[in-house]
């Protein structure tokens, strides 16, 4: 028999708290998120020197830049309008060392 | 053979050596278990007073005398016909120390130390009696949202009553809420909140999701109100609960949305607040399976400045030091990370542990706390256009609750499948008028989309099919087990307020295509003045009983670092064996036990010759 293989107890969870566990998955068959949950197009750009931002801007543009704005020191939001992957934007950002790194924007829940 | 006139000769040796200071050897507090409350919770007595009932009466005087002598007595009283000796013992001695070494005297009844004794530290909240995490009486949580161990087992608790007569205050220090929002009018929290109107923040913190100065819970979200009134809510004021501080400054950062979902960069910037608006500790309710080297940097930060960050370590049930949960599994020393207890000290049966990750446990189910306002649920039996494969379905087999699934038969059949070719949508049309200074609906969705189909939710202001002339707010496929939340308050508080769900399909079916099934279905609103609690679970729950000792420990000693609270409230609990090997600690946090939670001697050096 075909099986649905949600966790039981984290639907209990749910449904007592209102709040998020974090999906279980049947065999093979989610969506390719399960390294986290993260907003879809945007990553956190980290820069050693903020000076280099103009320069760091710059090599995503081919990509679109749909946002681009600082969150904290040395931390900005890339928002693409063509996202290639992280693989890809990293390849990209290799060139430099004033990039220390490059990452999703991580989507986190109530627990 | 042993003197007749000093049968306990050997005693006498031992007492000088008490008399002589080295009672240290009585410093441990014995674990507390079930029903097993030690006398040592109400530790203050009267230095040097040892009070005494010797066995036989009328007392003989050889007996007394010789007792008195081996114990060195300076002066020695009578009190009344009860045959209880007061005895004032030589400077430095410890009457803890002799009452234990002479518990089995054959000449004596019993001997202890002159015990203080003091009103017991009872808040009269109303709800007081339900927040079994502070005082476990072993009482039975009506309408329980969990249900295993309920009643659990008296003793199991914080033992926040005896730390309360030591300190309920912590307005020293001002505890940070990352969360979704603080309904700061609520009225177990209004006076507890921070104020920050002197550094420009009038309604107490900032919210990150709409960007703007007011962290009001816009779209109903009860979590962060929840969490701050274990946190903080306003102690012995006659009503709702208490939090484990009964005065607090809470500071209210909204990062999490209606749907109690947010990301690293309202997070990141959230800690910057906190940071630079001096918060000391900050209550984190969330978790997220992605490694981020910006919100880690973060943390980092928040540790130079002396920050206490305590985190839930999630509710998957799963062990993150095997699959991390973050924050829970950043290696920063500031981060306490939170397992949920049930009411008999099991670990919850949702809860994630860690033997590497996860620092202590704390009570974590059927946890009773302010929300930001009343809440109606909808089981989908009345009212709903029901379009195509859509029904309403009693709890059966594979449901524990009234839903609204497609197929029809979703509860009954694990093989079912829905339509190809299918457009088929369930909607339902509410009145929202009613005043509200925030509104949102929230539901739990299940849902198994095969490739090609897709599953859609949508509202509109207008009332009608909600799909019409409308962008839907989530379009998705796959499987997914979720909630998922909205706020209405800005396009549609209305009398006409349709929300629905749509599933499309193609003509080629697959072997997943099992469907959608959605429960606990609620519109949530949040009013000022709010007087409304209910039961949650999760480590969310248990991470703010940890987060408002953290305050107590640090209002109680005001020069402590933050690892000296950590040391405090992660060292000091109680052993507890569902959480041995599961925790860093295995231990169960104790309130009382971490106010008093003797440090190490840091900063000694010894010269070796």
């Amino acid at each position: 028999m075909a099986a649905r293989l949600l966790h039981w107890c984290s639907i209990l969870a749910i449904a007592a708290a209102l709040s998020a566990c974090p999906v279980v998955q049947e065999k093979g068959s989610l969506q390719g998120d399960d390294v986290g949950e993260r907003a879809a197009g945007e990553y956190l750009i980290g820069l050693t020197d903020e000076a280099a931002e103009e320069r760091a801007k710059s090599r995503f543009a081919p990509y679109g830049i749909g946002e681009w704005r600082r969150v904290s020191e040395g931390i900005y939001l890339l928002r693409l309008e063509r996202d290639p992957g992280i693989e890809a934007l990293q390849r990209t950002a290799g060139g430099t060392d004033r990039v220390r790194y490059i990452e999703p924007n991580r989507l986190y829940r109530a627990q | 053979m042993s003197d007749p006139r000093f049968p306990n000769r050997w005693k006498y040796g031992v007492a000088m050596a008490l008399l002589l200071g080295s009672a240290a050897i009585f410093a441990a507090t014995p674990l507390r278990g079930a029903a097993t409350q030690t006398p040592t919770a109400g530790i203050d007595f009267v230095p040097g007073e040892l009070l005494v009932k010797f066995r036989y009466a009328p007392e003989t005087v050889s007996a007394a005398s010789e007792f008195l002598a081996e114990v060195g007595a300076r002066a020695h009283k009578r009190l009344g016909r009860s045959g209880i000796h007061r005895i004032e013992l030589p400077a430095g001695s410890d009457p803890r120390a002799l009452a234990q070494l002479y518990a089995a005297d054959p000449r004596i009844e019993y001997a202890e130390p002159n015990y203080i004794y003091r009103a017991t530290a009872t808040p009269n909240d109303t709800d007081y009696g339900n927040l079994w995490g502070l005082k476990n009486i072993g009482q039975f949580i009506a309408s329980p949202v969990y249900a295993t161990n309920n009643p659990g087992i008296a003793g199991y608790d914080m033992n926040a009553e005896e730390a309360w007569d030591l300190q309920r205050d912590c307005r020293g220090v001002v505890v940070a809420v990352i969360d979704t929002g603080i309904n700061y009018t609520h009225q177990d929290l209004a006076a507890n909140m921070w104020d920050g109107s002197g550094a420009g923040y009038p309604n107490h913190g900032w919210d990150f999701v709409d960007g703007d100065n007011d962290p009001f819970p816009s779209g109903g979200n009860h979590h962060g109100t929840h969490v701050a009134g274990t946190i903080g809510a306003v102690g012995n004021n006659g009503s709702g609960i208490t939090g484990v501080c009964w005065q607090a400054r809470l500071m209210s950062l909204r990062v999490l949305d209606a749907g109690g979902a947010g990301t690293t960069v309202e997070i990141v910037q959230a800690l910057d607040f906190a940071i630079q608006q001096g918060a000391r500790v900050v209550n984190m309710s969330l978790g997220g399976s992605g490694a981020s080297l910006a919100l880690s940097d973060k943390i980092a930060e928040a540790r130079a400045a002396g920050i206490v960050v305590v985190v839930a370590a999630g509710n998957s049930g799963s062990d993150n030091d095997a699959s991390p949960s973050y924050p829970c599994a950043y290696p920063h020393d500031n981060i306490i990370c939170v397992a949920a207890l049930d009411q008999a000290y099991d670990l919850a049966n949702f809860s994630n542990y860690g033997a590497a990750s996860v620092d202590v446990g704390a009570p974590g189910t059927n946890i009773k706390s302010s929300v930001a306002g009343p809440s109606t649920g909808d089981d989908f039996t009345s009212g709903w256009s029901l379009g195509g494969g859509w029904a309403q379905s009693n709890p059966g087999t594979y449901c524990l609750s009234s839903s609204l699934v497609n197929p029809g038969d979703f509860c009954t059949n694990p093989s079912a499948t829905y339509a190809n070719n299918a457009d088929e949508v369930a909607y339902k049309t509410f009145d929202l008028s009613a005043s509200a200074r925030g509104i949102g609906f929230s539901l739990v969705h299940e849902y198994y989309v095969g490739g090609g189909d897709s599953y859609s939710i949508a509202i509109k202001p207008s009332g009608g099919d909600p799909f019409v002339g409308t962008t839907p707010l989530l379009t998705t496929s796959g499987v997914s087990l979720s909630s998922f939340g909205y706020d209405l308050s800005t396009n549609c508080q209305t009398a006409t307020c349709s929300i629905g769900f749509r599933l499309q399909s193609d003509a080629s079916g697959s072997a997943s295509d099992y469907g959608v099934r959605i429960f606990n279905f609620q519109i949530n609103t949040a009013v000022d003045n709010a007087s409304s609690y209910t039961l949650f679970n999760g480590t969310s729950m248990a991470t703010p009983h940890v987060a408002g000792l953290a305050a107590l420990v640090w209002s109680y000693n005001p020069g402590y670092s933050y690892r000296d609270v950590i040391r405090s409230v992660v060292n000091s609990g109680d052993i507890v064996s569902s959480l041995s090997g599961f925790t860093t600690s295995g231990r169960a946090v104790d309130a009382y036990q971490a106010l008093i939670h003797l440090q190490p001697p840091s900063g000694v050096t010894a010269v070796v010759r």
